[in-house]
C-alpha cells in the first residue's frame, strides 16, 4: 500500500510505501506494487491469478493512521478468494488490544490468512516476532512440507516465549483492550474539544481505541509540535510517512487520571505552538517558505533560533 | 565447577514423546517428522555449560551452541543475574532514542573490537545485520551491485537470502536484484566480477554451514585489495566466527584482513538475549551522518540487551576464551582427523578452525544417520545447512579438555553405528 511500514529488511522495505527509506537502496525486489490505501477499484485494477499476496496494515501506523474500513477490508477478503490470493495483515501495531479489540480484523470480521505480530508480543521486555497462519491445505500444507522454510537463531527463543505466554496472560486477564477502548475514546473527545478551539494548527483526530493520530494543517507542524510536546512532559513521534500527523499510543494500561494529565500538558504545548505559529503562520503563506519549513534540514534549525529567543 | 555428567545411552522418555506429539498439531507433522529423522528431537527442560538436558533427564553434549551463539557456556550465572537485575531496571527502551545503554555498548564494542570498525548499528537477528550491511553499502557507495561467493549462508531475510547458497530459495520468486555469487578462493573469479559498479564484496571468512571451508589468506589479501582498487566495502559476515569461536578473537584477526563492515552474532551476547549487528568504519559511518534513522529497528539496541552485551563482552575479555579455544580446538581437530583412517568409505574429510569443526560424510544421508546416532548416545549435533553431507561440531569455548575427551569418546561409538 502507498504509506505502508512493514520494516527495514529485504522484503519488508520492498513493499513499503515511503521513498526515503528505499531509494538509497534500489533495486528492490521486483513484483511489489503500490496502490492507494482504502481504494478497492485501485486493488482490482492490477491484482491478477498470478498474485501471490495483498499486504496491509489495517490501520497504516507510520502512514499517519488511516484506519482501514470495514467495507474495504471484506472487498479485500472477497477479491483475494475469488483469485486465490493470500491476504496479510500487519498487526504489529494494531494487535495485542491496541485498537478496542484483541485484534484488529474482530472490528470488520474480515479473516486474513497470515497474520503479522511483534513489538507487543514482547511486553516491552523480551524481542519477539511470529506469524500465524490459517490452517489451510495451502498455508499449513506448504509449512508441513517445507518445515525449515524459515529459521530463526533468536526468533522463539525460549525467554522470549515464556514473556510473551505472560503477555498474553495479563493481556486476557486484565481485558486490557477494552481499558484501550474507553481510555481512546477520552483522548479522542478530549482531543476534539482542543481541535475546535486551534483549528488553525490541528485538521483532524483519527483512531482507533489507543492508536490515535492528530493531524495538523502544515507538514513542519509535526516537527515544531513534537518539540512543544516534549517541553510540556510529553514524549510523542510524529509519522515517519506523514509529518503532519503525530501519533499516540499510549500504553494500554494508562488511567483515566493520566489521560487527562495528557490533555493537560496536550493543551499547554498547544499554546506554546501558538506562540511559534505567530511568526510561522504569516511566513508560511508565502511558497517557498512553506516548502524550506517542510524540510527537516530547514526546520530544525530555525527551531533551535527560535528557542534561543526564549520561545 | 560443574561436574562433567558421565556417558549414558539416551532413552527416550515419556515426556519428550508426549510434547513432539503435541508439536504435530501446534507446529507441524512434517517439522517432527523431520527433526526425528535427523536426531533432532530433543525437547530441552535446562541446561549448563556445554550440556543440555531433555525434559527427561537425558544429558547431552552441546555440540550446536545455537549455531555457535552459547560461546561462554549454557546458563552462564552471572549473565542471568545481569538479564534478572537488568529487565527489573529498564526495558526495551525507545527505538529512536538514544540511551545510555546503547552508547555503551557501542563505545565497548569499539575497544573490543580491533582495528578501525568502530561505529555500530544494533540489529536482532543476523539477516537483518547482513541486510543493513548490504543497504549501507549501497547507501554510502552510491553503487548497486553486491556480490557474495558459493558455499556461503547470512539469514532469511530479503538481502542475505539472494546472497545465500540455498538451493530452495527460487521459490520465493525474484529476489534482490544486483546480487551476483562467485567461485569461492577464487581470485581471479572475483577479479572477473568485481567493477566500478559494485557496492560490496561480502564472504564468511568460514563458511560455517559449508563444511567449515576457510578462505585462503592470500585470497583474502589479494580481495581487499581488490576492492579498494574499484571503491568496492568488504563485508565479512562473522556471526559464527566472532567472539573467539575460531581460537581468535574474530577471524579476520587470523588473517590480518580488515573489513569495511563487519555483521556480528548473538554471541555478543553469548545467546543469552537475542541481538545481533554490524561495525563499520568511521568513513562508512558518513552515510548515516546523512541520512540518520534511515534504518529502524524496534528492538535493536534493546536497552536489557545491550547491558547484558556489556556484561558479555566483560566477561570475554576476562576469560579469553580465543586461547583456551585454540588447544582445546587443536585436540578436537586432531582427534576426528585420527578417525579419518578407521572408516575412510564413510568420513571423507574434517576441517575448521578453533571450535568451528566440520566432518564431511560420504553423503547427506550418512549425516543424517551421523546425527540420529549421536543424539542417541548424548551428543546434540547439526548438519551444516549449505554442505548437508556435512556435520558441524561448534560446543560452548568454555567446554573443557575433558569434556573434549567425553566428545570424541561420543564420535567414536556414534561412528561404529553408521
Amino acid at each position: 500500500m502507498e504509506l505502508a511500514y512493514h520494516g527495514h529488511s529485504g522484503f519488508s522495505l520492498s513493499v513499503g510505501g515511503k521513498a526515503y527509506y528505499k531509494e538509497l537502496f534500489e533495486p528492490l525486489m521486483p513484483g511489489c506494487r503500490l496502490v492507494p490505501f482504502n481504494d478497492l477499484p485501485a486493488i482490482r485494477a492490477i491484482a491478477s491469478k498470478r498474485t501471490a499476496a495483498i499486504l496491509l496494515e489495517p490501520v497504516q501506523g507510520e502512514g499517519g493512521i488511516h484506519v482501514a474500513t470495514d467495507a474495504y477490508l471484506q472487498g479485500l477478503r472477497t477479491l483475494c478468494d475469488e483469485l486465490g490470493i493470500i491476504l496479510i495483515f500487519d498487526e504489529i501495531q494494531t494487535g495485542f488490544g491496541r485498537t478496542g479489540k484483541i485484534w484488529f480484523s474482530e472490528h470488520s470480521g474480515v479473516v486474513p490468512d497470515i497474520m503479522c505480530l511483534a513489538k507487543s508480543i514482547g511486553g516491552g521486555v523480551c524481542p519477539n516476532g511470529a506469524i500465524v497462519y490459517r490452517d489451510t491445505e495451502q498455508l499449513a500444507g506448504y509449512v508441513n512440507r517445507n518445515p525449515f522454510f524459515h529459521t530463526s537463531s533468536g526468533g522463539g527463543n525460549d525467554i522470549s516465549c515464556q514473556v510473551s505466554s505472560k503477555v498474553i496472560d495479563v493481556l486476557l486477564e486484565r481485558k486490557l483492550w477494552e481499558n484501550a477502548e474507553m481510555m481512546g475514546t477520552r483522548l479522542k473527545e478530549g482531543l476534539t474539544r482542543i481541535m475546535e478551539n486551534n483549528a488553525s494548527i490541528i485538521k483532524e483526530i483519527r483512531g482507533k481505541g489507543l492508536m490515535i493520530g492528530i493531524e495538523y494543517t502544515q507538514e513542519f507542524m509535526g516537527v515544531l509540535m513534537a518539540d512543544c510536546l516534549s517541553n510540556s512532559g510529553i514524549f510523542a513521534a510524529y509519522s515517519g510517512n506523514a509529518p503532519q500527523v503525530m501519533r499516540f499510543m499510549l500504553p494500554l494500561t494508562v488511567t483515566e487520571t493520566q489521560v487527562d494529565e495528557f490533555l493537560n500538558r496536550f493543551k499547554k504545548a498547544v499554546s506554546i505552538q501558538r506562540l511559534y505559529l505567530f511568526f510561522l503562520l504569516p511566513l508560511s503563506k508565502i511558497p517557498i517558505v512553506r516548502k524550506w519549513l517542510n524540510e527537516d534540514d530547514i526546520l530544525i534549525p530555525v527551531n533551535v533560533l527560535l528557542r534561543k529567543f526564549g520561545m | 565447577m560443574t561436574t562433567m555428567p558421565a556417558y549414558k545411552a539416551i532413552q527416550k522418555g515419556a515426556m519428550t514423546k508426549e510434547l513432539i506429539s503435541e508439536a504435530r498439531s501446534l507446529f507441524s507433522q512434517g517439522l517432527v517428522e523431520r527433526l526425528s529423522a535427523h536426531g533432532l528431537d530433543i525437547v530441552e527442560s535446562h541446561a549448563k555449560g556445554a550440556y543440555l538436558y531433555d525434559v527427561d533427564g537425558n544429558a547431552y553434549i552441546d555440540g550446536y551452541s545455537g549455531a555457535s551463539t552459547y560461546n561462554l557456556g549454557r546458563k552462564n550465572t552471572s549473565a542471568v543475574e545481569v538479564l534478572k537485575q537488568s529487565a527489573r531496571e529498564t526495558d526495551h527502551g525507545n527505538f529512536v532514542l538514544i540511551s545510555e545503554e546503547k552508547a555503551t555498548l557501542a563505545s565497548r564494542l569499539a575497544d573490543f573490537i580491533s582495528g578501525d570498525l568502530s561505529c555500530s548499528l544494533f540489529t536482532v537477528v543476523r539477516g537483518e545485520a547482513m541486510d543493513a550491511a548490504c543497504k549501507l553499502a549501497r547507501g554510502y557507495t552510491g553503487k548497486t551491485e553486491l556480490i557474495s561467493v558459493d558455499g556461503g549462508w547470512y539469514g532469511e531475510t530479503g538481502f542475505s537470502m539472494g546472497l545465500s547458497d540455498r538451493g530452495d530459495k527460487k521459490q520465493f520468486g525474484t529476489l534482490i536484484p544486483g546480487q551476483t555469487i562467485v567461485e569461492f578462493n577464487n581470485i581471479d573469479a572475483a577479479q572477473k566480477s568485481i567493477n566500478h559498479d559494485t557496492a560490496a564484496f561480502i564472504l564468511e571468512p568460514v563458511q560455517a554451514e559449508n563444511h567449515c571451508r576457510k578462505a585462503d589468506e592470500k585470497y583474502l589479501r589479494e580481495l581487499k585489495l581488490l576492492c579498494e582498487h574499484f571503491g568496492t566495502l568488504l563485508i565479512f559476515d562473522e556471526t559464527q566466527t566472532g567472539f573467539g569461536r575460531t581460537g581468535h578473537k574474530f577471524a579476520k584477526d587470523y588473517y590480518g584482513v580488515e573489513p569495511d563492515i563487519l555483521v556480528f552474532g548473538e554471541a555478543v551476547t553469548a545467546g543469552v538475549f537475542p541481538m545481533t549487528g554490524l561495525v563499520f568504519t568511521p568513513e562508512v559511518k558518513t552515510f548515516f551522518d546523512a541520512h540518520p534513522l534511515i534504518h529502524l529497528c524496534t528492538f535493536g539496541g534493546h536497552d536489557v540487551g545491550c547491558r547484558v552485551a556489556c556484561h558479555m563482552l566483560d566477561q570475554y575479555d576476562a576469560k579469553r576464551p580465543w586461547e583456551q579455544t585454540q588447544k582445546t580446538g587443536k585436540r578436537l581437530m586432531d582427534d576426528l582427523r585420527s578417525l579419518l583412517q578407521d572408516k575412510p568409505e564413510v568420513l571423507d574429510s574434517v576441517s575448521g578452525m578453533g571450535l568451528l569443526v566440520s566432518m564431511r560424510f560420504k553423503d547427506r544421508d550418512v549425516a543424517k544417520d551421523f546425527c540420529v546416532a549421536a543424539r542417541n548416545n548424548g551428543l546434540f549435533v547439526v548438519q551444516g545447512a549449505v554442505a548437508k553431507e556435512s556435520v558441524v561440531l561448534r560446543p560452548p569455548l568454555t567446554i573443557t579438555e575433558n569434556e573434549i575427551d567425553q566428545l570424541t569418546d561420543i564420535v567414536k561409538i556414534v561412528m561404529k553405528k553408521i
